[in-house]
């Protein structure tokens, strides 16, 4: 006898960072290695409370940030969905180590839950001051995929995705929060089992002699075997052949970081995930993410309702910048406003893609404050 | 001079009107402490609890009578060591201090503050030990003790709270040789002010001060107890005052006393409510990891 399907959503009142626990534990995050931070401390709280409960839940409190990065790399080669959360200073000393996992090709989450800065900053302050670090923090040429969620549903949704992108794509994803989407609390649904895609790293099939470690595929993305499993694979953060050895071969040394890129550049439109509101009719376009998207929502309805023609597009994907989407509404609009807690760092991407379409402004605010939905109205009504 | 007289007469070089919790042993351990030091010296405070009250100042209402500043969470010694260097040519004796919780100094500063010491840095180094992150919502930090319920290592059907064991820091520091290494407690002030004038006398090295500082907020204490534990802690062993200075361990005399006739353990752990879930065994093993350091402790200074 079939077991019968469970239809009713379990409903949470919950806040973003609880959201993304869920969403991770959704997506078979087994490993957790952090370090507290305000504001994204809650998420670390929670899963030393809801790994330990399963049988192979590892939660580890580490050091320092850089040592959660270094804890959470080593179990993703032994083959764990891992994950950390942390905020900006915290960030900032995992720097070195994104470029690790992006060189070693290493599926990992991280969420930095944004708050004001530079340095200490504002701890309990929304900011998205950490847009373009969280693209180029890092040294060196290197793809990255950084996602962005405005609800706390959305914080759920996204973690699931960025999990499956790291594992889809063997990157590191850093999913980018803010303080107010992190800590504010709302009616969030549960999905049903296998509501969600979930995706597994793909393994190597063939025997381990044949096995090559970085070998390129038209995907691009090499299987990978948990370390130690008898597949010979060799790590190093060097520049690296085919078979993970360093190399000073400039034909191997182009043929891998062009790989590198190639394997995020060529599944963009996998990648790049925005939500269009309004904008099909759109004379003046405004371009939000995180929880700036939702004042800018309201914004428009509410200018709607006043008779301006407005619309939004809402980033998910921060990187890959999405600029298909930017410049579809760019030709189409006769302004552009880009509302954003910093001084203009998504901005500058939307110029760069889109300066000669349209006329672009930009409204930034950097005082520890939410853009209000009155303040991109405003700035919908002056055109 | 009495100590009493002395503290009476010191000029106190923090401002009043601090935001601590009610029974905060951190603010004592800097009053005092900065008496002792006295006026000449530069001090730093990483994030943590006493930067959070407001020592280094919020506004122009609060702060110290010296130059303070606030370093990151991982490079208080480092930045101090600057400091102190910057100053040394002009004016050697200037005090350089740094007052760095348990997690600025035991788990994210450990690294440069370990450093430091290798290098001979003449600053002091105070960390007062609350025993975990307890201004930012109660998380374990390396000095958390075995057992205790903290937000990030939560009892429960499959923990018994923290799993592992207080991080020995002064030992750590004597093992590599720091020109002084002492350990303090807010409950025998007399020891306590004796070993920071030994610690402002060092010329050739860094001195390190591990003081415990029982925080009624995160331990589940009432307030007005903060002093009696901080007794307690020292009559069970469980925090043994000593001194480390040129390859000899001197044991201190609340210390003697108390191990003449060591009271058990539980003594200390009653009444908190982070290690209200402990089981008898979890208790036992908490004391047996004590008379281990002790153990150790008494034949380095035998």
């Amino acid at each position: 006898m079939a077991t019968p399907r469970k239809t009713k959503k379990q409903v949470l009142f919950a806040q973003g960072n609880e959201a993304v626990v869920e969403g991770a534990l959704l997506a078979g995050c087994t490993f957790f290695a952090g370090y507290p931070i305000t504001p994204s401390s809650e998420i670390m709280e929670e899963m030393a409370r809801r790994l330990p409960r399963s049988e192979t839940g590892v939660f580890i409190q580490m050091e320092d940030e850089i040592a959660s990065m270094g804890a959470i790399i080593g179990a993703s080669l032994a083959g764990r969905k891992v994950m950390t959360a942390t905020s900006g200073p915290g960030f900032s000393l995992m720097q070195e180590h994104l470029g690790y996992a992006c060189m070693t090709e290493v599926p990992l989450v991280i969420v930095n839950v944004m708050r004001g800065g530079p340095s200490t900053g504002l701890p309990t302050s929304p900011a998205q001051g950490d847009v373009q670090q969280a693209r180029w923090g890092t040294h060196g040429d290197h793809p990255i995929i950084v996602l962005s969620a405005a609800s706390v549903q959305e914080c759920l949704e996204m973690t699931v995705t960025a999990f499956n992108f790291a594992e889809k794509y063997r990157s590191p994803v850093i999913l980018l929060l803010d303080e107010i989407t992190a800590h504010t609390r709302e009616k969030i649904e549960l999905p049903l089992p296998g509501e969600h895609e979930i995706f597994n790293r793909v393994v190597p099939s063939m025997p381990p002699e044949w096995y090559k470690p970085f070998e390129d595929t038209m995907r691009g993305v090499p299987s990978m075997p948990p370390l130690g499993s008898g597949y010979r694979y060799h790590v190093t953060g060097l520049t690296h052949d085919v078979m993970g050895f360093p190399t000073q071969q400039p034909d191997e040394i182009k043929a891998l970081i062009e790989r590198l890129f190639r394997k995020i550049d060529q599944f963009y439109t996998d990648i790049m995930l925005v939500d269009e509101y309004l904008t099909t009719d759109a004379e003046v376009g405004v371009v939000a993410y995180g929880s700036v998207a939702r004042s800018a929502e309201l914004a428009v309805a509410q200018a709607r309702e006043a008779g301006v023609n407005a619309g939004l597009l809402k980033l998910k994907t921060l990187f890959p910048f999405p600029r298909p989407f930017v410049e579809r509404l760019a030709r189409s609009c006769k302004t552009l406003i880009v509302p954003e807690m910093n001084m203009g760092q998504m901005s500058r991407e939307v110029k760069r893609v889109a300066a000669s379409l349209t006329h672009i402004r930009t409204l930034n605010r950097i005082d520890g404050q939410i853009i209000t939905p009155s303040q991109i109205l405003k700035a919908i009504t002056q055109g | 001079m009495t100590v009493v007289e002395f503290l009476a007469q010191a000029e106190d070089l923090v401002s009043p009107g601090l935001s601590a919790c009610q029974g905060c042993a951190a603010e004592l351990a800097l009053r005092t402490a900065m008496k002792v030091i006295g006026p000449k010296s530069v001090v730093g405070i990483p994030p943590g609890c006493v930067a959070g009250f407001g020592a280094p100042g919020w506004g122009l209402k609060t702060g110290m009578k010296v130059p303070v500043c606030m370093p990151l969470l991982g490079n208080s010694a480092s930045l101090m060591s600057g400091i102190k260097q910057a100053y040394a040519a002009k004016d050697p004796e200037v005090r350089v201090v740094a007052f760095a919780g348990d997690g600025a100094t035991v788990d994210a500063g450990f690294q440069c503050l370990s450093a430091a010491a290798e290098r001979r840095e003449n600053i002091i180094y105070i960390c007062y030990d609350n025993e975990g992150y307890m201004n930012t919502g109660f998380q374990k930090s390396g000095t958390t003790p075995h057992g205790a319920h903290m937000s990030t290592t939560p009892s429960g059907s499959c923990s018994q709270g923290n799993a592992a064991f207080k991080k020995d820091l002064p030992l750590m520091l004597a093992m590599q040789d720091a020109a002084y290494v002492a350990t303090l407690s807010v409950s025998h002030i007399p020891d306590f002010v004796d070993k920071l004038k030994k610690a402002c006398e060092v010329t050739d090295g860094l001195s390190y001060l591990h003081i415990l500082s029982p925080c009624p907020t995160g331990w589940g204490t009432t307030p007005e107890l903060s002093i009696e534990y901080a007794r307690k802690a020292v009559e069970t062993l469980y925090f043994p005052l000593y001194e480390y200075s040129r390859g000899t361990f001197t044991i201190s005399k609340p210390t003697l006393r108390a191990a003449a006739k060591a009271k058990p353990v539980s003594e200390f752990l009653a009444g908190q409510r982070r290690f209200r879930h402990l089981c008898e065994a979890d208790a036992l093993a908490l004391q047996e990891h004590v008379d281990r350091k002790w153990g150790i402790l008494s034949r380095l200074a035998g």
